[in-house]
């Protein structure tokens, strides 16, 4: 579960990014009278006017889906702390002399992080209430418990004041257990809000898990141990629909219905209930007397069985079938379960951990310890990352907008924030316009707080953004080039045209993609594609080492990508505070070097074993490739070896063609196309050896929007630009997504690293196995990583959190995990995200420097170069068509 | 009183069509493996959870490959709450996977999205119907003349160019190279000022371009044939001017065919047109079956479903009176 939060942290840090509303230098700053007031600078102001390809819809912070969304929350919600670029002081620091922004003075790859509607964060673990239940150790350790204190001119854009009971109220919705609200595993996973998952959550009653994910490896082990197995008997053949039978009587089969109680899902193994089956039914008048009795005559002469064989009880189907068919391992073992009955039922709001202290005070109590603040007692970059703000919604209005569950149905519903009626800002613009799939129109929100404050003096110079849908990419650009928009993005079919246009600019994201190969031996054997030779570990990692990146990135994604070979691309930091990437470091280095085939000599030069030699670290670094059909050959010699060898264990058919299943979501000619490719990478890694002419890639986009499922229950084998994004302050934990079974996001499941050890030697220090050589399983090593060992009940449970060992220690193990992943080759990393897009001379960002925390300044510190009327001038000047100005490099 | 009894009869059998019709779409779309879209920051219980609370399915487990399982809920039952729903409540329920209206009343969104689809299309119509029925009219009475050859020519290449690529043509060139017409429709909801009708003309006539051309050449082909009928010699005989005559009887039997034709398409129009509302960012209703199903939203597809298929049984029925009015000598439901 460790990973579901990131992809809402990175939305929270790309709203930095894309608005720029983080906040400078400390609030203080109005205070102090030693400061001169800045100067109105008199700049530009003008409307900013951009297009969607999708709509928003649904931007409530409770619920919303994805990033579309995410385009209006940004500008209308407001964040408790924030990132700003850091400026340097002694180059004059952020205000120029006429108050403009000394873009100048700002420290590259820099940032700070800022109280905004804030101004004061205190770690109060050792102070709350005793039922908070924190024990001596996490007092003294701190980090649990913390006060936020609100600024007390926080207000919604028609005024009214905002308190802290609303967040408290927010909150309480964002959990309410009716509404089963979709963003509320940022607060019970992530974050991990004392009681907030049992309180989300104790609307469910029982659940009925498999015998094997309870931990027994057969029905009779989970017997013996004292467990209850059920049976859902819904999925038994025309159970289904059945009536209870209240009487029968075995010498003249009178027997009387209750129709009333038809046969659900889930009995007891020993229940004897009997039921009667519908497909006796279907007739079931005929064979009736009145008084109840079965004519039996009539049954013998129509030839029907016995009504005895209609008859049946879960006890019954178990003992019949469960040997054959629901034991451990077999075909319907998923139709045996456990009952978990949930115990947390009638959870209390008040036992969750969130309740203002006084009006514009929150106490939240978690169950995970965060530094959000530094030794200094300033914030720490984790404030804004992790508690950037708490859910935000209007009482009253959010109570307008909820929706009784429909007939059928149990969901409550909230419609809040998904047009203008039903919308509310507390952020610096506020909606005026929405018309659903066409277009809206935010400005200026007069009552936000932050524009009486200096930090925010001379910026959010853009007074109104529009925002129109346009769907298709050619209109898009029509709309560009002809003045009526200002932005838009590169794509492969302009990329010649305007990839060095002084007006394009490119953003490094921290996605990175690849192919993931299926290697589940059971499943691929029992599968008809004779394809076992997937689950050979050198058959997949010759299937890496043949594809060249480049030549992928040429190929296939042109202009929107750049090689790739860890499982992180180089937008992931290990340390934040002093921006540590951990792509740069040495240890990530190693471990990609040692991944894709180098050695490293005792003189500490590396070689890949062939053509290069004797090289340094960096050199090293910079020749690989990835790419290796030399020793690619060689592996695929070795799985076929091992293919024929063991023919048995793999279920090979030499006489029948081995088949790959591309999994695809959608049908069309792109990802046709890679399947193509794949298939011409394959024919050249097997040519020359037994395996030649023998496989052949099979394209399959039936699963349509399930191709994840697909993929992960080996309908599919190969999944082609599957990966993730997300986390880039949190390698640590984004390697779960590859190894850690119980992740959500992990396509590989079934690789049980529980049982797959790794020895390291850890460096000397003074932290716990400081020193020491420890071996342990990989996910054991992922779980003492992430401080996670005691929690999931590890053999050892050593933590090495952030916090907790150094970062050099950290980042040796988490390269040694990288590199025992790539090893594996279930994941074949291919390429990092890389976008680019153009800006019209309207605009202009404040720096062209990228900043993973600030991008380019955002909507907050762009610079307007052209008012509306003399953007209207220009562009007519330029007989409506920008088309040549665009393609200028200079 | 028999057209009476006829119309009755039509819309009894109607109703029980359109009642089997949706029992039909209700279970088929039902019966398709149900779409779980669970992405990467979000957790797979809240999704399932919410499931199963919406009544679709239960028992959704977690299994050890990292999927999940769970077992359908009757389609029946199903379908009772949802009839249930609709006649107690008047409630046709809210958009529950099409992540663009999510939690919407579907009926709301329905009927804000329709204006610009009926408005598109019925200017469309009242621009084509009287040049395609002109230009037809005209190739008929020059017809193998200059004029008619021109005609055929014209109509040529309005049917053999798709309304895509006129769509291209006509954005490229009218819009962005000669700036006569905004590139994309307008927003607001005011549809009847000037500025909006300027920036609905570019998909009107990419949509109507091919519809002239299509009657122009129903409208040639009908009343070439009905120039020639033997009875129109006998109005010529009577007195009648050549001109008297096309207008009282050539095309008044031609109209039997075309109009029909005219009625169905601006009723087939009413679903929208998917590519050209994309193209020129209309707001309309074009997308919205398309995506019903492949969102699987089932309010969403039930709503539309009806709604069309209404439509289109009633057209059936108003056509076949129509026909009455047109020529008098048909009488529907007369013995």
């Amino acid at each position: 579960m460790a990973k579901k939060w990131k992809k809402q942290v990175v939305s929270a840090v790309s709203l930095m990014m894309a608005t720029g509303m983080a906040f400078s230098f400390a609030a203080c700053k109005k205070d102090d009278e030693s400061k001169k007031p800045i100067p109105d600078a008199n700049l530009k102001e003008g409307t900013y006017r951009t297009v969607t390809t999708v709509m928003p819809s649904n931007w409530n912070e409770l619920t919303y889906q994805d990033n579309n969304d995410v385009q209006i929350m940004s500008y209308i919600g407001s964040s408790f702390f924030e990132y700003d670029y850091e400026f340097d002081e002694s180059k004059g620091g952020k205000y120029n002399d006429d108050g403009t922004i000394n873009a100048a003075a700002i420290v590259a790859d820099g940032y700070t992080t800022n109280y905004s509607a804030a101004t004061k964060l205190e770690d109060v673990t050792s102070k709350v209430d005793a039922k908070w239940g924190y024990t001596e150790k996490q007092k003294t350790e701190g980090g649990y418990a913390w006060k936020i204190t609100l600024r007390n001119d926080l207000k919604w854009d028609d005024g009214t004041e905002i308190h802290a009971a609303d967040f408290v109220y927010s909150m309480k919705e964002q959990l309410n257990p009716d509404f089963l609200n979709f963003r509320a595993n940022t607060f019970y996973d992530t974050l991990k809000i004392k009681k907030s998952r049992s309180y989300f959550y104790q609307n469910q009653e029982a659940t009925y898990p498999t015998v094997k994910s309870q931990g027994y490896a057969s029905n009779a082990e989970a017997l013996a141990a004292g467990k209850e197995l059920y049976i859902n008997l819904a999925d038994f053949w025309n159970a289904a629909g059945a009536f209870k039978v209240t009487s029968y009587d075995d010498a003249t089969f009178a027997l009387t219905l209750d129709y009333d109680t038809v046969l659900k899902d889930w009995y007891s193994i020993t229940d004897e209930t009997l039921w009667l089956d519908p497909a006796f039914n279907e007739d079931f008048a005929d064979y009736v007397n009145e008084d109840g009795t079965i004519k039996t005559d009539k049954i013998a002469e129509d030839e029907l069985a016995d009504v005895a064989d209609y008859l049946f009880t879960a006890k019954d189907v178990y003992d019949g079938y469960a040997e054959a068919f629901l034991d451990v391992g077999k075909d319907y073992e998923s139709s045996i379960g456990i009952k978990v009955i949930n115990t947390e039922r009638d959870v209390a709001w008040d036992s969750v951990g969130i309740y203002a202290d006084g009006t514009d005070s929150v106490v939240v109590c978690l169950d995970k310890s965060y530094q959000f603040l530094k030794e200094d007692g300033s914030l720490s970059y984790l404030a804004a990352y992790y508690m950037s703000s708490l859910p935000l919604v209007k009482q009253s209005l959010y109570e307008s907008c909820k929706k009784a569950p429909a007939k059928g149905s149990s969901l409550w519903t909230s419609n809040y924030n998904s047009s203008l009626a039903t919308t509310a800002s507390w952020g610096p613009y506020k909606l005026v316009e929405f018309q659903s799939d066409k277009s809206y129109k935010l400005v200026k929100n007069d009552n936000w707080y932050g524009y009486s404050l200096d930090q925010y003096a001379n910026q959010y110079n853009v007074t109104a953004i529009e925002c129109e849908c346009v769907p298709e990419e050619s209109t898009q650009w029509m709309k560009f080039l002809s003045g009526a928009t200002d932005d838009v993005s590169l794509d492969s079919d302009h990329i010649e045209d305007y990839m060095y246009s002084k007006y394009t600019t490119y953003t490094p994201g921290t996605g990175t993609f690849g192919m993931q190969l299926y290697g589940n031996l059971a499943v691929l054997k029992a599968s008809d594609n004779n394809n076992a030779i997937l689950a050979i570990d050198e058959f997949r990692q010759a299937f890496s080492l043949s594809l060249n990146r480049d030549d992928v990135v040429e190929k296939i994604w042109p202009g929107t990508a750049i090689p790739c070979y860890g499982l992180m691309n180089s937008q992931y930091y290990y340390d934040v505070e002093n921006g540590g990437i951990y792509r740069n470091t040495e240890q990530a280095k190693k471990g990609l070097l040692r991944a894709y085939g180098f050695t490293e000599g005792e003189d500490g030069k590396w070689t890949n074993g062939a053509e290069l030699k004797n090289l340094s670290l960096e050199d090293a670094y910079d020749a690989m490739t990835g790419y290796n059909p030399v020793l690619a050959k060689e592996l695929v010699n070795k799985a076929y070896t091992e293919l024929t060898t063991n023919a048995e264990k793999y279920g090979y058919n030499p006489d029948k063609k081995i088949i790959f299943v591309y999994g695809a979501s959608t049908d069309n000619i792109k990802q046709r196309a890679r399947a193509t490719y794949l298939q011409g990478v394959l024919d050249t890694l097997c040519k020359g050896t037994g395996l030649e002419g023998k496989i052949e890639i099979k394209f399959d986009a039936s699963a349509g929007s399930k191709w994840s499922d697909a993929f992960k229950s080996g309908m599919t084998q190969i999944g082609f630009g599957f990966g993730f994004s997300g986390n880039p302050f949190n390698p640590f934990d984004m390697i779960g997504a590859f190894l850690d079974p119980k992740d959500n996001l992990n396509y590989h499941a079934y690789w049980d690293t529980a049982k797959e050890d790794m020895t390291l030697t850890l460096p000397a220090g003074s932290y716990e196995g400081a020193g020491q050589t420890v071996t342990m399983s990989l996910k054991n090593w992922f779980d003492c990583l992430n401080g996670l060992a005691v929690e999931n009940n590890d053999p050892k449970t050593y933590n090495w959190d952030a916090g907790f060992a150094p970062a050099d220690v950290r980042l040796e193990i988490l390269s040694a995990l990288e590199e025992q992943v790539l090893n594996k080759c279930y994941s074949v990393m291919l390429i990092g995200e890389y976008s680019g897009g153009l800006l019209s001379p309207k605009f202009s960002y404040l720096t062209y420097d990228y900043n993973t925390f600030m991008g380019f300044g955002g909507i907050r510190y762009m610079t307007v170069n052209y008012t509306d009327a003399e953007w209207a001038d220009y562009v007519k000047a330029n007989n409506n068509d920008l088309t040549s100005e665009y393609k200028k490099s200079e | 009183m028999y057209m009476f009894k006829y119309v009755m009869k039509r819309l009894g059998l109607m109703i029980v069509t359109f009642a089997v019709i949706m029992v039909m779409c209700f279970a088929l779309i039902k019966l398709l493996p149900i779409v779980v879209n669970v992405s990467a920051d979000a957790d797979a219980q809240v999704v399932y959870k919410q499931l199963e609370a919406r009544g679709y399915i239960r028992n959704a487990v977690l299994n050890d490959n990292g999927t999940w399982s769970y077992d359908r809920v009757p389609i029946f039952v199903q379908l009772g709450y949802y009839l249930k729903r609709i006649f107690t409540q008047g409630d046709f329920g809210i958009a529950t996977t099409y992540g663009t209206y999510l939690n919407q009343p579907v009926w709301d969104v329905f009927v804000e999205k329709l204006p610009p689809t009926v408005l598109i299309n019925l200017y469309s119509t009242l621009i084509g119907v009287p040049i395609g029925l002109g230009l037809g009219i005209l190739a008929a009475l020059k017809k193998n003349k200059w004029q008619d050859q021109v005609i055929n020519v014209f109509i040529i290449l309005l049917i053999s160019v798709p309304s895509i690529v006129m769509g291209l043509i006509i954005q490229y060139f009218m819009c962005f190279k000669w700036g006569w017409f905004p590139l994309t429709m307008n927003s607001g909801f005011d549809y009847f000022n000037w500025d909006m009708f300027l920036s609905m003309l570019p998909p009107v006539l990419a949509l109507c371009l091919g519809s002239i051309a299509s009657y122009a050449r129903y409208t040639r082909a009908e009343l070439s044939e009905v120039l020639t009928g033997e009875f129109m010699l006998l109005a010529r005989t009577k007195g009648l001017t050549r001109g008297q005559a096309t207008r009282r009887h050539a095309m008044r039997n031609a109209m039997v065919v075309i109009f029909p034709s005219i009625l169905s398409e601006f009723i087939y129009v009413l679903s929208g047109s998917l590519i050209i509302e994309s193209m020129f960012s209309v707001p309309g209703v074009g997308r919205l079956y398309l995506n019903s199903i492949i969102f699987q939203d089932y309010d969403f597809f039930m709503l539309l479903s009806g709604f069309y298929t209404l439509v289109g049984l009633l057209a059936g029925i108003v056509i076949d009176i129509s026909y009455g009015f047109i020529d008098p000598r048909i009488r529907m439901g007369a013995k």
